[in-house]
């Protein structure tokens, strides 16, 4: 299964330039093991969705498919194959 | 007069500016949106080695460094700073960077919140938590200051590599006589205002702002505490006022000159509950004597209706001859000077926390 990750801009220098990233996934994925992923890959970019302690960061949103993780089960919300995930910066916190 | 290099980190961003000829030039301002609460020159390379601590509220604190004086910023992909995963802690923010002794030519160290110390030993690339220090039984009750549990001082013995001294606010002085190994408070004689009268000289506890190292006697120390402004000789082991002759005790910065022996700098607050300069003129304070005197320095900064301040590691010296002083204030102006007045060098920039200058061959 396949997923992707869209980034804002201010994220884009991270990934290469890139506002959006394809992760090859096994079954069962959650945005926790999406994001374990993401570390093996692009730990630049990874370090500044999630903290040391692999805790999203409390002024980052994640959504899965247009659905904010937090009305979900967070870090542990499923991500179906084909799904976008959205990083977006939260209004609090500049 | 000499070509400096001058790095000012601000809530929002990184300002390089640079004297050649006697005329000031700034850059853009770098690494914007993130609050630069450190800078460092390392001067123990061949091109110096800049670092700046870049915290954005969003995405997170890193340190950067340049090996081409500024004109690029790089990371490593790891994480620089980070705590290791048996310790339940994440890394806030980066409040000191400090190149180590000139025979440890490769040793950085940083200093952080939470409150916590670490040491690289590859230049400044990837630094180690200092467990000693994390695990001694204090830690638990150290606190926080307005600004946040600042570590903020570390002073690595310019003889004695074993030999590294910290502060932080609040928590007080630190020492280790063994490479980090183990550590001990050294405060006495530092006042703990903020404690029942009775309580006033705890072992630990007090919220040191600053300690500076005498270019001289490398046992002898200045410090700038929350209320009360003193003076070691035996390197940390007692400390005695010499706040005598200065217009208030409190403030955040205490620099020493590095070249000259009982040469040092502060920029004095009335007190914790007026956080005004005395008579809202903005002055720096210096001595030529170890404190036993003090006299303003130079003419040429604000002189009434300041209503600003210099935060703790928003004033430095080079090592410059004649000296040369830089500090920037929480209303956005950089001032470069000394005995012999002061010029602006910038304004309206976001609130200045760290500032460093070097001198340019």
């Amino acid at each position: 299964m396949t997923v992707t990750l869209q980034l804002p801009g201010a994220l884009a220098p991270f990934a290469g330039g890139q506002r959006e990233i394809t992760l090859a996934e096994g079954g069962d994925a959650t945005v926790s093991g999406v994001l374990d992923r993401l570390a093996g890959q692009l730990p630049i970019l990874e370090r500044r969705i999630r903290d040391e302690r692999a805790e999203i960061r409390r002024h980052v949103n994640v959504y899965v498919n247009g659905v904010d993780i937090r009305t979900l089960s967070g870090a542990e919300s499923p991500v179906p194959d084909g799904a976008v995930i959205d990083i977006i910066a939260a209004v609090s916190g500049g | 007069m000499t070509d400096t290099l001058l790095l000012a980190g601000t809530r929002k961003g990184l300002l390089l500016a640079r004297r050649q000829g006697g005329s000031w030039h700034t850059e853009p301002l770098a690494l914007p949106m993130t609050a630069v609460y450190a800078v460092a020159i390392d001067d123990r390379r061949s091109t110096p080695r800049l670092f700046a601590s870049a915290t954005s509220e969003h995405w997170g604190p890193t340190i950067l460094h340049s090996d081409d004086l500024g004109s690029t910023w790089s990371e490593p992909d790891h994480a620089p700073v980070a705590f290791p995963g048996d310790v339940d802690a994440a890394l806030a923010r980066v409040w000191q960077i400090q190149p180590g002794p000139a025979g440890e030519p490769d040793v950085v160290y940083a200093g952080t919140e939470p409150a916590a110390l670490f040491r690289s030993e590859d230049g400044g690339l990837t630094y180690e938590l200092v467990r000693p220090l994390w695990d001694h039984p204090h830690r638990p009750q150290w606190g926080a200051g307005f600004g946040g549990q600042a570590f903020h001082t570390v002073i690595p013995h310019p003889a004695d590599p074993r030999r590294i001294l910290a502060a932080l606010s609040s928590g007080g002085v630190y020492r280790s006589y063994d490479g980090g190994a183990s550590w001990a408070p050294s405060n006495t004689g530092i006042k703990a205002t903020f404690m029942p009268e009775d309580q006033r000289y705890p072992e630990f506890g007090q919220c040191v702002h600053k300690i500076a190292p005498d270019a001289g006697d490398p046992e002898r120390l200045y410090l700038q505490n929350h209320n009360g402004v003193y003076r070691s000789d035996d390197w940390g082991g007692t400390w005695t006022s010499i706040a005598e002759g200065l217009p208030g005790e409190f403030g955040f910065p205490i620099v020493a000159d590095p070249r000259r022996a009982g040469h040092a700098y502060l920029f004095p607050l009335v007190s914790d509950y007026s956080r005004f300069t005395p008579d809202y003129r903005c002055r720096v304070y210096g001595t030529t004597d170890a404190g036993e005197t003090w006299a303003e320095v130079g003419a040429g900064l604000p002189e009434s209706e300041f209503y600003s301040l210099v935060l703790r590691d928003a004033f430095t010296a080079d090592a410059a001859d004649p000296l040369g002083l830089y500090l920037g204030t929480r209303s956005g102006e950089l001032y470069a000077g000394g005995s012999d007045g002061w010029e602006r060098v910038a304004s309206n920039l976001p609130d200045v926390l760290s500032v460093r200058a070097m001198a340019l061959a």
